[in-house]
């Protein structure tokens, strides 16, 4: 049986692996490393490595590359416990990027369809429409004009589908 | 007094303590440990973090900078560095604005005022309307004669604020109403105009000193080609495509526009130029530019240096026939964004920081290991600056320092820059203003981050094989 592996790259982009995909290298320096990956050439820098918590930093083309190892078992618990958690219907609309809130579009109570301009959010020195994800109705409106609100804050509820019925 | 903060204020005090003169930074609540503080002989906090409550207090500004007995004001960029208003109390109070005089600024700073001040040099400009528009029929009507697609755009504007790309009738009203809304938010002043969009130009600008005297001169062209969201990320001196009679031809119109306005000091006269090598007037900034070190590496001078001599009332100590290009550079915008999710802005705490090193490559930073990046201000955190004799030296060594560049903490836009400068359609100096929406798509950024995640994934499994191997623990 051929050893598996998840590599997941800054906690966000999961990459599957086996043992025979390790790609050897050479060091040229305490932290500079040389690899030939087919026949190209591949530098990079191994800027922090934790064994014990399986966790590599990579720097490569000026990108960071932060991977975290899980083996065999650790992947075996992974997924049961994925599959205990069922991701709920998307009941909450997040920001997407850090910004000011600059206009508040509903309220409390109001019926919105998919597309509808729900906030605009001002970052990247533009105004941002956010629009409704799903046809439903607003729980609850978390923020207010000239909130500064980080990525991934909530900033609107909906009543579940369940409750509209 | 610096009244900025970030980079350009560590910047300007740099050229201020090589003249032997003393400086005073400003900051907020956000900033009491940035660099810039550290570095003034004096510092002054002057409001909360939001820029309304502190970097853009011009009357606090001001009264602070008569209190300590400063001479003069430099503004940087952004914030107060084109507001006629702000300038013109400068001068009212007794102290130096280091910059042109408020009438170059509230001309300049209005897109349709500069056309007009400009029109009898004869300059080329693109096809538009020559006043404010407020209603959407009227803006229907006048695409009948310039036709799609065309650019809705801030009279007041600049930084790619209030500015939309409209591609057919039915957006016209969505698109102005939200130009309008960025424009009033912005520069308090919800003017837009038309004009008929240049696709696919190049961005193209002249650098121009002026004194006391009359005596004005440019320091030749920054191509500024490679922009996301109508915002500049990697700039270059000289461009590619400028032989030298179109150089003295844009270099001629552009000291023409700041004799057109009076202007002294350091200026910019921004032109597009099309695929027939046509260029065209867009706009003049009346302030240091963010890309003005590429300009300095080609020509040897230091603009800061000379924007507080001419403020000083000293004429300029060279004329046009003593400058010459020297060798070639590149400036790298180093962003907190994610360039792998549409250069959306990131925040948060730099927990790694090494600058690169070496006589061909300069680094204007404001952060620090340490540094908090906020949602309050600008993305910039730093500027990395290349040279070479020639454009190919200058392209290696700023892949050599983007690599020895370390940023750990925040995304930033290190690894776009890998990507321009190994680009062969950037490296043949074949690319225009459509270089990112053409080669730097949504499906080409993922593929590549991807790809290379996989290939660092490897990397990392290879070393803890090898760590397994050497601790004698068994891989389950």
């Amino acid at each position: 049986m051929k050893t598996r592996f998840r590599a997941t790259i800054n906690k966000k982009i999961p990459i599957d692996l086996t043992a025979a995909d390790a790609l050897p290298f050479q060091r040229v320096s305490a932290h500079h490393i040389h690899a030939i990956d087919g026949n190209e050439a591949v530098r990079a820098e191994i800027s922090t490595t934790d064994f014990l918590k399986k966790k590599y930093s990579i720097r490569m083309n000026g990108a960071y590359y932060e991977v975290a190892l899980m083996n065999d078992i650790e992947l075996l618990i992974d997924e049961l416990g994925l599959s205990a958690n069922v991701a709920s219907v998307s009941n909450e609309l997040l920001a997407p990027m850090p910004g000011l809130i600059v206009e508040v579009l509903v309220k409390e109570g109001s019926k919105v369809h998919i597309g509808e301009s729900l906030l605009v959010l001002e970052a990247m020195k533009m105004e941002n429409s956010l629009t409704s994800p799903r046809d439903g109705i607003i729980k609850s409106v978390l923020v207010n004009i000239s909130d500064a609100v980080d990525k991934g804050t909530v900033l609107i509820e909906f009543e579940n589908d369940e409750e509209n019925k | 007094m610096v009244a900025n903060r970030g980079e350009i204020a560590l910047r300007v005090m740099k050229s201020i303590r090589k003249m032997g003169i003393q400086s005073v930074a400003i900051y907020s609540e956000a900033d009491k440990d940035a660099p810039h503080v550290l570095y003034a002989d004096q510092s002054v906090c002057i409001g909360p973090a939001p820029s309304a409550q502190s970097y853009l207090k011009g009357d606090v500004i001001i009264r602070v900078a008569k209190e300590l007995g400063a001479d003069a004001i430099h503004p940087g960029y952004g914030f107060l560095s084109e507001n006629a208003s702000f300038a013109k109390k400068v001068q009212d109070s007794g102290l130096i604005f280091i910059g042109p005089n408020p009438y170059s600024i509230e001309v300049m700073g209005d897109k349709l005022a500069s056309k007009a001040t400009v029109k009898k040099y004869n300059i080329p400009m693109v096809p538009g309307t020559d006043h404010a528009i407020k209603d959407v029929a009227e803006a229907i009507e006048i695409t009948k004669s310039i036709g799609f697609p065309i650019l809705i755009k801030a009279s007041a504007g600049g930084g790619g604020k209030g500015m939309r790309v409209v591609q057919k009738a039915e957006d016209i009203e969505e698109q102005m109403k939200r130009a309008i809304n960025e424009a009033t938010a912005a520069f308090g002043d919800g003017s837009v105009f038309i004009e008929k969009y240049v696709s696919s130009p190049r961005h193209i600008e002249m650098q121009i000193l002026a004194d006391n005297e009359g005596n004005t001169v440019y320091l030749f062209e920054r191509e500024c080609s490679i922009q996301r969201r109508n915002q500049k990320v990697v700039e270059e001196a000289p461009s590619t495509v400028l032989n030298d009679t179109l150089r003295k031809e844009m270099g001629t119109a552009a000291v023409n526009v700041a004799k057109a306005c009076g202007y002294t000091g350091a200026g910019t006269v921004e032109f597009l130029v099309d695929d027939n090598h046509k260029f065209y007037f867009l706009e003049m900034n009346t302030r240091l530019q963010v890309e003005h070190p590429v300009t300095e590496f080609i020509t040897g001078l230091d603009l800061v240096e000379e924007q507080i001599k001419i403020a000083r009332g000293e004429s300029l100590s060279f004329k046009q026939e003593d400058l010459n290009i020297k060798g070639h550079a590149f400036e790298l915008r180093v962003l907190a964004e994610d360039v792998w999710n549409n250069f959306n802005p990131d925040i948060g705490n730099i927990t790694r920081y090494e600058t690169p090193k070496g006589k061909n490559v300069r680094v204007d930073d404001g952060i620090r290991q340490g540094s908090e990046v906020s949602v309050y201000y600008d993305s910039l955190l730093a500027k990395l600056i290349a040279y070479g004799s020639n454009r190919t030296e200058a392209i290696q060594n700023m892949l050599k320092a983007i690599d020895e560049y370390t940023i750990e903490g925040v995304e930033t836009t290190l690894p776009f820059g890998h990507f321009v400068f190994t680009h062969p359609n950037f490296v043949s100096g074949n690319f225009n203003t459509a270089f990112i929406p053409t080669f730097f798509t949504k499906e080409i950024s993922e593929e590549l981050h991807k790809k290379e995640a996989r290939t660092a994934a490897r990397l990392a499994l290879h070393q803890y094989l090898e760590d397994a191997k050497k601790l004698r623990l068994p891989i389950i």
